[in-house]
């Protein structure tokens, strides 16, 4: 199995807070990452990092073979934690936008994961409710046939249905031979699709282990491990 | 990619502009047609359409002054809120190098600029207040006559003048915009601050940048004035000095404008800073 990801030694500092700190850890492809941790601890910055976003002060990411520029954002998909779309853009115009960009995106998959959610596509970004917007950004960046999908917090702040869709929309599109990582609180929601998990905090791993080693070498679930760790 | 970007940009702020300048042109042909009114009756008629001609040069008048700045501020908010604000995680996660999402803020704003100059140009002949006030086509062409004559007297060419000054104006455009957009780039790439104090410290950075520039500008031409021993008594030098002053204000305009850019562009290669 290839590595889809790779990140050496790298070092993100905020003025003087260190955010990552001498990071490396690598994803394979096909593989659902859970990357965990408490508030604070790296995983934001970390997603940023690798979607291109911010610049590493140390070390070095690859995204399928490519250091961080415009051949790895052709391969990555990223879904951030906020709403992204210009508010005055109407929903077609929103698929028309990322069919412009990425010529791995399925405008057929869109629509119809968008027909199937109700959300009507001449409909204006601002007249959406906040829990419909996600959505948009989801079926968006789910519609993209990439090698890495990114997803920051995809489940934050919505109801517990609405998790229930977001789960099955990544499970059912995403590319079998790409690489996940979903960076979440909401473990014992998305532990059930997890192949991996990444434990950080503090911008350093404290963990990076498949589920099922978790579940039959320590005889725990990923989210009593969680709390087991990380304890206040 | 550029052209898509740009495409996208043209499209949403067209949506302000377009209309914007359609009530100017507007305002400017209902002007004349009262001026044509004025012209052709008298009486009631007259005093009347005098009367609304005033008031819709007055109003001709407000909506440049609202185009003008309504044109700048969306520019302005565009370039944030697209490329340094929530959007940004959109736009900087697209395939696209920053270089070519800083150019196609760039274009835009100078295709909108441009669009606002061309039609309150457009606008002002056509209201007729030119013609009200005594300024025809025949007035122009005289003054352009006399100032071409002028200038010859003295070894210049006229309309060497003229094309400096169309280039200053864009070169000055141009850098006036980088300029904007660097600050914000500045604002917004500082590890403090948050929302409104990123744009607090954009306004700051605007206003040290807009003091620098012009202290360098000023001590750029006294020096230049000095080095060339500027005579004022001497009229035929000081035409001379002053189609080479213009040379240089563009050329100092120029290089602003590639600092500008360069701020600009590698703040959001390395600095990007996104809340």
């Amino acid at each position: 199995m290839e590595n889809i990801l790779e990140c050496r030694n790298i070092t993100k500092r905020y003025g003087s807070k260190v955010a990552i700190n001498n990071l490396s850890v690598t994803v394979g492809s096909g593989k659902i990452t859970g990357l965990l941790g408490p508030n604070g601890s790296g995983k934001t910055t970390l997603i940023k990092l690798i979607a291109g976003i911010l610049n590493a002060d140390e070390g070095e990411i690859f995204a399928g073979g490519n250091r961080i520029g415009i051949e790895s954002k052709k391969i990555v998909s990223y879904l951030p934690e906020r709403p992204y779309f210009t508010p005055g853009m109407k929903v077609s115009e929103t698929i028309k936008f990322f069919s412009d960009f990425y010529n791995d995106f399925s405008s057929d998959a869109a629509e119809s994961m968008l027909k199937s959610l109700d959300i009507n596509p001449d409909a204006r970004i601002r007249t959406l409710s906040k829990g419909n917007r996600e959505k948009v950004q989801l079926v968006l960046v789910m519609s993209r046939k990439a090698k890495l999908y990114l997803l920051d917090e995809p489940m934050g702040g919505v109801d517990p249905a609405a998790r229930d869709f977001i789960l099955k929309t990544i499970l059912k599109n995403y590319n079998e031979n790409a690489g996940v990582i979903i960076s979440t609180h909401l473990i014992s929601d998305v532990e059930k699709v997890l192949d991996d998990v990444i434990f950080i905090k503090n911008g350093q791993m404290m963990l990076h282990e498949s589920v099922d080693d978790i579940r039959s070498n320590k005889g725990k679930s990923v989210d009593s491990l969680f709390r087991e760790v990380f304890a206040c | 990619m550029l052209g898509k970007l740009i495409k996208y940009d043209l499209n949403a702020c067209s949506r302000i502009i377009i209309p914007l300048n359609a009530f100017i042109v507007l305002c400017a042909l209902f002007s004349r047609l009262m001026l044509f009114i004025y012209d052709i009756s008298d009486g009631t008629f007259k005093s009347i359409s005098r009367i609304l001609f005033t008031l819709l040069i007055f109003i001709l008048i407000l909506s440049i002054i609202a185009t003008c700045v309504i044109t700048l501020v969306m520019v302005v908010l565009r370039y944030r809120n697209n490329l340094l604000r929530d959007e940004g995680y959109l736009m900087h996660t697209l395939p696209v190098s920053p270089v070519k999402l800083y150019y196609s803020k760039m274009v835009t704003a100078m295709l909108f600029f441009i669009t606002d100059v061309v039609v309150i140009i457009f606008s002002i002949i056509l209201s007729g207040l030119p013609k009200h006030s005594g300024i025809g086509w025949a007035e122009v062409k005289s003054a352009m006559t006399t100032f071409n004559y002028g200038a010859l007297k003295y070894g210049v060419n006229g309309n060497f003048y003229i094309i400096c000054i169309l280039i200053l104006f864009l070169v000055a455009l141009y850098s006036s915009v980088a300029q904007l957009f660097a600050s914000l780039n500045i604002g917004y790439s500082l590890p403090f601050g948050k929302g409104a104090s990123k744009d607090l410290i954009s306004i700051i950075a605007y206003i040290i940048t807009y003091i620098v520039s012009q202290i360098i500008i000023v001590i750029l031409f006294i020096t230049a004035a000095l080095l060339a021993d500027f005579n004022f008594a001497d009229e035929t030098a000081v035409m001379g000095y002053t189609s080479v002053m213009l040379c240089m204000a563009i050329a100092i305009m120029a290089v602003f404008a590639a600092i500008y850019n360069s701020v600009s562009i590698i703040l959001m290669q390395k600095k990007l800073n996104l809340e």
